[in-house]
């Protein structure tokens, strides 16, 4: 059996400690690019959202290199996601693969759904033991958990770097630590070396403002450097200290109902309902993101870029509340949208990113020289 | 003496969108026994799509734009009260379209000066639909014992439209047959039509009468039969339709398509299907998907006709055109083959 499983972001290295440790061999389809997607978008539906695409894309490619089952993650809706490894089942087995399509329910983890998935991929039954279920449950977690602390650190990190670079090759080089630690211990030694890595970077002599730029929206999207086309560097390179919205980890403490933070974010969206905010879930991540917005305009937050799929349904309903929340003037950070689909022209994602800056940069001294 | 208790009577106002085309009977019966009186904001037509696009952004798609627009039009009605529907879920296990989910949201937090809103949230999943329709009344102001009668005389009205509907009558004769209470509809001599297609699609593709350049009116033109959804027996809709062996629908809507599709394709009552979906639509782009790949299977003539607000009628006409001839052609070659 050769598992294939389709790229989010830098997730990878914990989805593939998942199925390594059941014991399953893996092949990695090759980080996204526009000719690996290309066969993505040639075979799928018109206008669905674009992780789809790439996702297909990722699937093929394993497929013509050899692998001979897949593994999709799963959701219980009302946003598209649930349907997406049925749709990309039918059209591959239309197409003529012939492959097993393993789907892991990830609607609620308390369910222990995704212990069938595990057993479904397992080799060999010796591994199906709680002992070593529990062992690899914890080490996926560091790992998200690991890809999510250099990611952070990446965001703020890269404003300071003297030289251009320094903090992408840092966040490749942590990946690769992340995904050769195998064990609990060189987990633990693994994050001391990420800070070390990124604290080592040489930094600038003379900086100039830094603005603070809250960075969020659809998760596939927001974690995935090519789809949204590095939006996450070029601010950074801009002078911008990035934080980022979520992560793997948040999602899949979010799934076992253990993530304060987001019931606070939601809690927040929810006392706001009177002007229109969300009282309720309704897919994506579009109460969490109200909730951003919410918590990052009430601190010392310059920016507030909101990235997300071209017709994802609930975070265009987030983008219209922010957009009418601050256009009435109720809350006074600048929100700035971007959706992302397979066109791949730059320069007009570049002027609109260098004139939002421009803005943000005034505004920000404009409050300096009123208050001083 | 009369008189004076009519004019007291508040103004309750309903958007002719979205889920109109679907509940509207409810709705009007609910709020009518309530003692409200229900405005309408009136049919769509360009005017109401040029306000709605004032106030809604640019991905959306179009019947939410139109929504925008007919709430801005019955805002200038002078209404009391607005009603913002907000359908959760209508059965257990599905979920109705994000945007559905969040409708009254939305309006609020784009709307100024918004008289009092009223919602009906319904979520079957955690209560039955009677207990969403008392919240609704008791955020009214109204009597337990006032929202049960005005719940039952709903429900009834409810099922007259639907029976009007599966008589084969139009949208709009159904409604007023649930306006007057007819509850007897003789069915309509088998038609001369050549032609049979079924329109598929949300309600609000479908009677909206400016979303679709008035398709139906058209088809009549043409010499076919049209058939709606909600034509099809009620029974077929009973069963979950399933997308594969491990995968259950779980969208309130689609729910109706992709078994009102299975069932015309197995039982071929009609010569072909037409699809109408909006662009930007989530749950349809990948419904469609599996609806042309399930047609294909069954060898069943399909199309995709996808809407969206550009007015130009040609394309749109030369469209179906050639599926109806296609159709046609195909149907003449089957009689051959048979009499042969």
């Amino acid at each position: 059996m050769l598992i294939a499983f389709p790229h989010m972001g830098n997730g990878w290295p914990a989805f593939k400690s998942l199925c390594e440790r059941m014991g399953a061999d893996i092949y990695m389809p090759d980080a996204n690019n526009v000719r690996q997607i290309e066969q993505g978008l040639r075979n799928s539906p018109e206008w669905v959202c674009f992780p789809f695409k790439t996702t297909l894309a990722n699937m093929i490619q394993a497929l013509d290199a050899g692998a001979d089952t897949i593994a999709m993650i799963t959701d219980c809706g009302p946003c598209r996601l649930g349907f997406y490894y049925a749709v990309q089942e039918r059209i591959l087995k239309d197409k003529g693969y012939t492959f097993s399509m393993k789907h892991l329910p990830q609607a609620d983890l308390l369910t222990f759904e995704w212990v069938t998935f595990l057993r479904s991929i397992c080799q060999d039954p010796r591994r199906m033991t709680i002992s070593n279920l529990f062992l690899t449950v914890r080490i996926f977690l560091m790992k998200s958990y690991l890809v999510a602390f250099a990611e952070d650190f990446e965001g703020r990190v890269r404003c300071y770097e003297a030289c251009s670079g320094d903090t992408t090759r840092a966040l490749k080089k942590s990946l690769l630590i992340i995904d050769d630690a195998k064990t609990v211990q060189e987990l633990k030694r693994a994050k001391r070396d990420i800070s070390r890595l990124f604290l080592s970077i040489p930094r600038k002599q003379k900086n100039e403002e830094i603005l603070r730029v809250g960075f969020t929206g659809e998760i596939f999207i927001l974690l995935d450097d090519f789809s949204n086309h590095g939006i996450k560097r070029k601010l950074g390179e801009m002078g911008c200290e990035v934080v980022m919205g979520t992560s793997v980890y948040e999602w899949v403490k979010h799934k076992l109902h253990i993530n304060f933070s987001r019931k606070y974010l939601e809690y927040l969206s929810r006392q706001h309902q009177s002007i229109g905010s969300l009282p309720l879930d309704i897919g994506g991540e579009a109460i969490w993101v109200l909730g951003e917005y919410i918590e990052w305009s009430q601190e010392e937050y310059d920016g507030f870029v909101h990235v997300y799929p071209f017709t994802c349904m609930p975070e265009i309903t987030a983008k219209s509340i922010i957009n009418s929340w601050y256009g009435k003037g109720l809350f006074t950070l600048p929100p700035f949208f971007f959706s992302f689909d397979e066109h791949s022209g730059e320069a007009g994602l570049i002027t609109r990113l260098e004139s939002y800056l421009d803005l943000i940069r005034r505004k920000k001294q404009e409050k300096r020289f009123r208050s001083a | 003496m009369l008189m004076s208790k009519v004019k007291k009577r508040k103004k309750i106002g309903i958007p002719q969108a979205l889920l109109y085309y679907k509940y509207f009977p409810f709705w009007r019966a609910f709020f009518e026994g309530l003692g409200l009186e229900v405005v309408e904001s009136g049919r769509s037509s360009k005017v109401l799509l040029q306000e709605g696009n004032q106030y809604a952004i640019d991905e959306i798609c179009i019947p939410l734009k139109l929504f925008y627009g007919h709430i801005a039009s019955l805002l200038k009605k002078k209404i009391d009260y607005l009603f913002l529907p907000r359908y959760i879920s209508t059965s257990v296990d599905t979920y109705m379209c994000p945007k559905f989910l969040a409708l009254p949201d939305l309006i609020r937090a784009t709307g100024n000066n918004l008289p009092p809103i009223v919602e009906m949230s319904v979520n079957m999943k955690k209560k039955p639909f009677f207990f969403s329709a008392l919240e609704t009344g008791r955020s009214l102001g109204k009597s337990l014992f006032l929202t049960h009668s005005a719940y039952t005389k709903a429900i009834s009205a409810q099922n007259l439209f639907l029976q009007a509907m599966q008589a084969g009558r139009s949208f709009d004769d159904a409604l007023n047959a649930a306006q007057q209470r007819v509850s007897l509809f003789p069915k309509y001599p088998s038609a001369s039509h050549k032609i049979r297609i079924a329109l598929i699609g949300h309600g609000y593709n479908i009677h909206d009468a400016f979303i679709n350049m008035d398709l139906l009116k058209k088809l009549k033109q043409m010499d076919v039969h049209p058939v709606v959804i909600e034509n099809l027996p009620s029974d077929i809709f009973e069963g979950k339709t399933s997308v594969n062996r491990s995968l259950k629908n779980y969208w309130g809507n689609e729910e109706e398509i992709l078994s009102a599709l299975h069932y015309l394709s197995e039982e071929r009552s009609v010569d072909g299907i037409i699809f109408l979906c909006s662009f930007c639509c989530g749950p349809d782009s990948l419904i469609d998907e599996i609806a042309m790949r399930d047609m294909k299977l069954a060898g069943f003539p399909y199309i995709c006709v996808v809407l969206d607000e550009h007015t130009g009628q040609a394309g749109l006409i030369t469209r179906i055109e050639s599926f109806v001839d296609m159709v046609a052609f195909r149907k003449r070659a089957e009689e051959l083959e048979k009499r042969c």
